[in-house]
């Protein structure tokens, strides 16, 4: 952690004893990054104001924090249908939270976008336009994720427009000084191009940048946004990046290990933090992470970063002897540094068992989340909580420290401002486009009218809080007296560490 | 137990206080604060540990002693004729043993091991800390660490409801 160079403090008079309040912050937060878990920090930061003061003043002790610790789960949400797992003190689904997630995706009011029967896939949302048909999906869910995504198709596909737009939302990065902005890709099957404009929430204007040939995505977007870069699964052995410092398209060749074995789900893309791309695939068991970076030669290429090997601690953790009827590394999800693993045992079978474990890349800890003894089969999307407000600075703290703490803390985390950049930059998307020499970059006519805009908007926002009160709700179930009352003899927070998956309640479907 | 054996150099460590430890330079080398002190030829022939009193040190030494790796005369890693595992498992017996402290001790070793950067030392010394803390009330871990509890009735409250979750 680099504090050892730090001059020790002084020695304290003998005749007292050395308390830990003798032990520099520096120390002190080395010490509390071993902490297990959030909910213990939590508890050691109120023991006394110099200890809160420690964690709330330094966001390097919070990111640090983060890296090392997969955050609370409050809930999965799995594809499809949008089932949602989430963690309940009792055998029987809670009315009130079950309530919140079953209103999410209601259709009840009079906007032109409804939810589609369809099933969705990958964590996206589909919605369908009730008068036109045209179909638009998003991606809510990746809370950990720091874009998000939605997906516009044509009214009616026209002969010659084989075309869909994305529009990405980035957040703003503070330490870059960028402001939150809006990438909208065009992709054109026909065309075999990919065309990007960019909406900056400073600059309220979009900027074309000129056509990319042969960049077409086909296939599907990989969902897992990184931070740099937005990326697609263009064939078999390729994946399609755009960096969006650059907005820059490039190629990404699969290492001929994954291309063997290709498959939508056998891997999944993340960043470190140093903003390298990596690509994590399991395989019997066997967790190999490939990272993004100049061979030998200089030539960037994926190279086989860390292998680690999960028998050992999948037997641990599951109690089983022998793995032959056990399926690990599909649907996993890789989120802030964690890989999300669920491991099924007799999947084609009644009795089938899942367990959903986090794996922390950096360390190699494997814990488990939660197990559950129906088949969960789907997709799951991890729907984390965000680091604790009470663990960030009150207005109230002094100035100096508040200034030190601004630089990139909040994280990706949590649902706030989402919608609103990406509202604005719709509205100003027409505009925009057909007062430019760009019109050929969408025929808009194709796509949206100005009032299916602000309908299609609303009902993602409506989803959006949804989602957000849905975690109050799951927290707010935490301070229940009732839980307690009804001689459960855990808390409900081992509950939800350990017993997350003993309810699966439908709450999304129709 | 410092006595001299052939092609051992051994290295003198000083308390403020006054104690001098003869230890090989090979266990003083655990401590990567003197380790970079030896590599960087500022140690003479004795390095002054500052701040650290004698009966700490001793302990330190203790610990050092036991941890440093089995060598060979080539320097290799550990002797082939114990299994790494059970090797592994009487270090975790011995490590318990040797952190059963008092809380201040307990303190000193934590400062110690960071000022001589001393990892599993730290390791071990921390994680007793945390492990009373992971698994014990608000009201326990004030006591245990010692500190006082300087929150207002009301605001305890108000910290309580605000993170429930987090509050057995």
């Amino acid at each position: 952690m680099g504090s050892q160079s730090q001059q020790p403090p002084s020695p304290p008079p003998p005749p007292e004893p050395t308390s830990i309040s003798s032990l520099t912050d520096d120390l002190l937060r080395e010490i509390f990054l071993r902490l297990p878990d959030l909910p213990t920090l939590v508890r050691a930061a109120f023991t006394c104001r110099p200890f809160l003061c420690l964690v709330r003043s330094s966001p390097a002790f919070r990111r640090r924090f983060r890296e090392l610790h997969a955050p609370p789960l409050l809930a999965l949400l799995l594809t499809p249908y949008m089932h949602a797992v989430i963690p309940s003190a009792s055998r029987s689904p809670d009315p009130d939270t079950t309530a919140f997630f079953a209103d999410l995706l209601r259709d009840g009011d009079a906007s032109e976008w409804g939810t589609s029967q369809i099933p969705y896939s990958d964590g996206y949302v589909a919605f369908v336009n009730r008068s036109t048909d045209q179909t638009a999906s998003y991606s809510p869910l990746n809370i950990g994720a720091p874009a998000r995504a939605l997906n516009i198709y044509p009214k009616t596909p026209r002969e010659g427009i084989d075309a869909w737009l994305e529009f990405y939302t980035l957040p703003p990065d503070q330490e870059d000084q960028r402001p939150s902005r809006v990438v909208c890709v065009r992709h054109d099957r026909s065309w075999a191009c990919a065309r990007v404009a960019v909406f900056s929430s400073h600059a309220m204007k979009w900027q074309i940048f000129p056509e990319s040939g042969g960049f077409a995505a086909w296939g599907r977007p990989i969902p897992k946004l990184a931070n740099g870069f937005i990326c697609w699964l263009q064939s078999k052995n390729c994946i399609l990046a755009l960096n969006t410092v650059t907005f820059q398209f490039s190629r990404m060749y699969l290492p001929p290990p994954l291309i063997a074995l290709y498959i939508f789900y056998s891997f999944e893309l993340g960043q470190t933090k140093d903003g390298n791309l990596y690509i994590v695939h399991v395989k019997e068991f066997t967790l190999s992470v490939w990272l993004w970076t100049p061979d030998d030669e200089g030539i960037e290429r994926f190279m086989l970063h860390k292998m680690s090997q999960l028998h050992t601690v999948v037997k641990e953790i599951t109690k089983r002897s022998v793995l032959d009827n056990a399926d690990i590394g599909e649907h996993m999800n890789v989120t802030d540094g964690f890989v999300y693993l669920c491991v099924i045992y007799d999947r084609d079978m009644k009795s089938s068992s899942v367990w959903f474990l986090s794996f922390c890349l950096e360390t190699a800890e494997v814990k488990l989340l939660f197990e559950k003894t129906r088949g969960m089969h789907w997709p799951a999307d991890p729907y984390i909580m965000a680091w604790p407000p009470s663990l960030m600075h009150d207005k109230g703290d002094s100035e100096t420290e508040v200034a030190r703490d601004t630089v990139g803390d909040d994280g990706p985390v949590g649902t706030e401002e989402a919608s609103p950049v990406l509202f604005t930059a719709l509205q100003s998307f027409k505009e925009a486009l057909i007062d430019d020499d760009n019109v050929k970059f969408v025929e808009m006519d194709a796509f949206l009218l100005d009032d299916e805009i602000s309908s299609l908007l609303n009902k993602i926002s409506t989803l959006e809080a949804g989602l957000a009160a849905g975690r109050d709700c799951v927290l707010r179930r935490g301070a229940h007296s009732n839980i307690y009352g009804e001689g459960m003899e855990r808390s409900w927070w081992e509950m939800c560490k350990g017993m997350l998956g003993r309810v699966s309640s439908h709450f999304f479907a129709n | 137990m410092a006595t001299r054996e052939a092609g051992k150099k051994m290295i003198m460590l000083k308390s403020p206080d006054g104690m001098e430890f003869e230890v090989e330079e090979a266990v003083a080398m655990e401590s990567q604060t003197i380790r970079k002190m030896i590599e960087d030829d500022c140690a003479d022939t004795a390095i002054l540990i500052p701040n650290i009193n004698s009966k700490i040190l001793s302990r330190v030494i203790e610990y050092c002693n036991k941890h440093v790796p089995t060598t060979g005369a080539t320097g290799a890693a550990a002797s082939d004729t114990v299994a790494p595992a059970a090797l592994a498992e009487d270090l975790k017996i011995w490590d318990a043993e040797f952190i059963k402290v008092n809380r201040a001790t307990r303190f000193d070793l934590i400062q110690a091991a960071s000022y001589l950067n001393i990892k599993g030392l730290l390791d071990l010394t921390s994680q007793t800390t945390i492990d009373t803390i992971s698994d014990n009330s608000l009201e326990e871990i004030r006591s245990f660490l010692s500190t006082k509890n300087d929150y207002l009735p009301e605001e305890e409250q108000t910290i309580r409801r605000e993170n429930q979750w987090a509050f057995q």
